[in-house]
């Protein structure tokens, strides 16, 4: 039976086979390119936490906002018209084309006024635009009669929320403490658990006979709508007129309010999550150079060690070339095979292995096969008369 | 006829503090059929000239020619790989290779069949008394000289007509010593070779045909045993 020649000779299976009956040195180099793949997946896996981390915060902070006066002291007494809480709700716009969109910029308002009624005594009437404009309403329960929801009380609607305990028929008349009118207003739901003393109508709620009757503003909170344009929703607002940063050096002039912006803890998370990324982005490179370097370094030792097993192929009549390639491919079997090994560590404890992590690996291979190439080189290199000579 | 010969060869290398003369004008010529031994004491540059004859380096000055073409103008590695094996004293066996796979290694090279480069390596350890139960043993499994005869079955094996040994049984006792040198002076006088020996040892220096003696890096003395007389 004719044998069948090996087109490239019986070497490379011979060296693959030199590699596994040299399991400590082949350990080692596999361990090197395993381990720096792990850790670049690891270190790929704490950037997209990071970067998700900051995307998480982002979208699920909400920053508060609440209406001042321009020194920024008072929140609860505030006295100021409705038509600022109609701004915030984009209200005003067809009149004021600056706040056209500025109910793109806010979101969540919530205002209350308190009136002492004249009637029923003893109780006093809370116009809010919604239930949790009123802090007292925490911890109520709230049943509505069908046909009407909460949306109700931003508009103009002669109704309202009793306590539950109170006595009262169909409609309640109420009369303010100062009185031009009294309101008959359709009772809607009632209040358990709450304040006793208080009847909730709806926020922009008209007097009965068409007369109009002004009404300040005791207190306004609203949220920042988009937080990752929070410089952009802060410029807009301090762009009109009517809205300033508080400051203690401002002169109040009756006319403009302070709105002070919750935002510091936000910025401080976001400012340090910012900075672990870029740390985390000092330390890509450096970890490419360090696994460069312990690649190197034991892709050295391991050759130094093969040097005269070397300089014995060259004595042989193998070219510097061969033993520079053999060298190479023996680092680069042990190094794609723990790389491999590597990122099914990685895929196994959940690192991110797909795109950026792959690249990195990638990366830390280039750097692995560049010191085993630089190794190579060295033990191709090598003198053949000066390692053979065993005496002189 | 000279095989090979060294024409006022000449090799000096620098060190960190100075430039070594380790050859200086040496002419010899050896031929097929005959063993030479290469003797002197340390430092002389017996082994310089062993490694300038085996083509891993060339001459400063001078030339080492091979049937009359300089080893300067050859490609030496292929040269090396057809025409010349060489022996040294700590045996130079690839550890992690049986010792069937290191005599076999110059085959492997010349890129011939596995079955057949190894049925042939076989031949070669046989014939230099290695058992067939050794054959898969490692060099560590051996002993000293049954390590020495593996690397001569190496060089058998190439087929080489150049067979140079540095030193080849230094490290052996006695028994193994005669041994190993009488396979070689076969290699000369039954196989046609060329085997130039370096040796400290003149006992057995002078059982080759021919001494050629070197002091300081140059030739001292070169001839037959009987017409050199003296040792040491």
């Amino acid at each position: 039976m004719r044998e069948k020649k090996c087109v490239v000779g019986c070497l490379p299976l011979l060296a693959l086979r030199v590699l596994l009956r040299r399991p400590g040195a082949s350990l080692l180099l596999a361990a090197v390119a395993a381990l720096g793949v792990y850790a670049g997946c690891g270190l790929h896996s704490l950037v997209i936490q990071q970067q998700r981390s900051i995307e998480e915060t982002v979208r699920s902070t909400v920053i508060h906002c609440t209406l001042t006066d321009v020194r920024g002291m008072n929140a609860d007494n505030l006295s100021i018209s409705t038509a600022y809480v109609e701004m915030l709700l984009g209200r005003k716009a067809a009149r004021d084309p600056s706040l056209a969109d500025m109910d793109q910029a806010v979101a969540n308002v919530k205002a209350k006024v308190d009136w002492e009624l004249a009637r029923p005594f003893g109780m006093t009437l809370c116009r809010v635009l919604s239930f949790d404009s009123d802090a007292r309403l925490e911890g109520a329960e709230i049943r509505l009669d069908a046909g009407w929801s909460e949306e109700d009380f931003q508009w103009d609607d002669m109704v309202c929320l009793i306590p539950e305990d109170m006595d009262a028929g169909e409609y309640v008349d109420v009369m303010v403490s100062n009185p031009e009118a009294a309101p008959r207003l359709k009772v809607i739901g009632r209040v358990s658990g709450g304040p006793g003393d208080v009847i909730y109508c709806p926020f922009f709620m008209g007097w009965g006979d068409g007369s109009s009757h002004a009404f300040s503003i005791q207190s306004c909170t609203f949220d920042i709508r988009d937080t990752a344009r929070l410089e952009q929703c802060k410029e807009k607002l301090f762009s009109t007129p009517f809205f300033a940063e508080p400051s203690m050096n401002a002169v109040p002039d009756g006319f403009r309010v302070g709105v002070l912006v919750h935002d510091e803890v936000y910025l401080k998370s976001l400012e340090e999550l910012r900075s672990n990324l870029d740390m985390l982005g000092l330390l890509q490179p450096l970890l490419l150079v360090l696994i460069g370097g312990v690649s190197f370094f034991a892709g050295f030792l391991v050759n130094r060690r093969r040097a005269r097993e070397f300089a014995v192929m060259r004595c042989l009549g193998v070219r510097r070339r061969a033993v520079f390639g053999q060298a190479l491919g023996e680092q680069l079997a042990l190094g794609l095979t723990g790389g491999l090994a590597g990122l099914c560590a990685a895929q196994a404890t959940g690192l991110e292995v797909r795109s950026g992590g792959l690249a990195f690996s990638g990366a830390v291979m280039g750097m692995f096969l560049l010191g085993a190439a630089v190794c190579a080189g060295i033990a191709a290199g090598g003198s053949v008369m000066k390692l053979m000579k065993t005496e002189e | 006829m000279s095989i090979l010969t060294a024409e006022q060869v000449e090799y000096t290398y620098r060190t960190k503090y100075q430039t070594v003369y380790a050859l200086r004008g040496v002419d010899c010529a050896f031929e097929t059929g005959q063993m030479t031994a290469i003797v002197g004491s340390s430092g002389s540059g017996k082994t310089t000239l062993l490694s300038l004859l085996a083509g891993l380096d060339v001459p400063t000055k001078g030339s080492i020619r091979f049937r009359g073409q300089s080893t300067a103008e050859l490609d030496r590695d292929a040269w090396r790989l057809k025409n010349v094996s060489v022996i040294y004293q700590n045996f130079n066996l690839f550890a992690h290779l049986t010792a069937l796979e290191n005599a076999a290694y110059p085959l492997y090279l010349q890129k011939r069949p596995k079955g057949q480069a190894e049925e042939e390596a076989a031949a070669q350890l046989a014939a230099v008394g290695i058992q067939p139960d050794q054959l898969g043993r490692y060099p560590r499994m051996l002993s000293g000289g049954e390590q020495q005869r593996v690397a001569i079955a190496r060089a058998l094996a190439a087929g080489s007509e150049l067979i140079l040994a540095d030193e080849p049984t230094g490290n052996l006792d006695e028994e193994n010593s005669q041994n190993i040198f009488a396979i070689l002076r076969d290699l000369a006088h039954g196989r046609e070779r060329c085997v130039v020996v370096v040796t400290h040892d003149m006992e057995l220096a002078k059982r080759t045909d021919r001494i050629v003696r070197i002091q300081d890096g140059r030739i001292a003395a070169a001839g037959p045993e009987k017409q050199e007389g003296s040792g040491g």
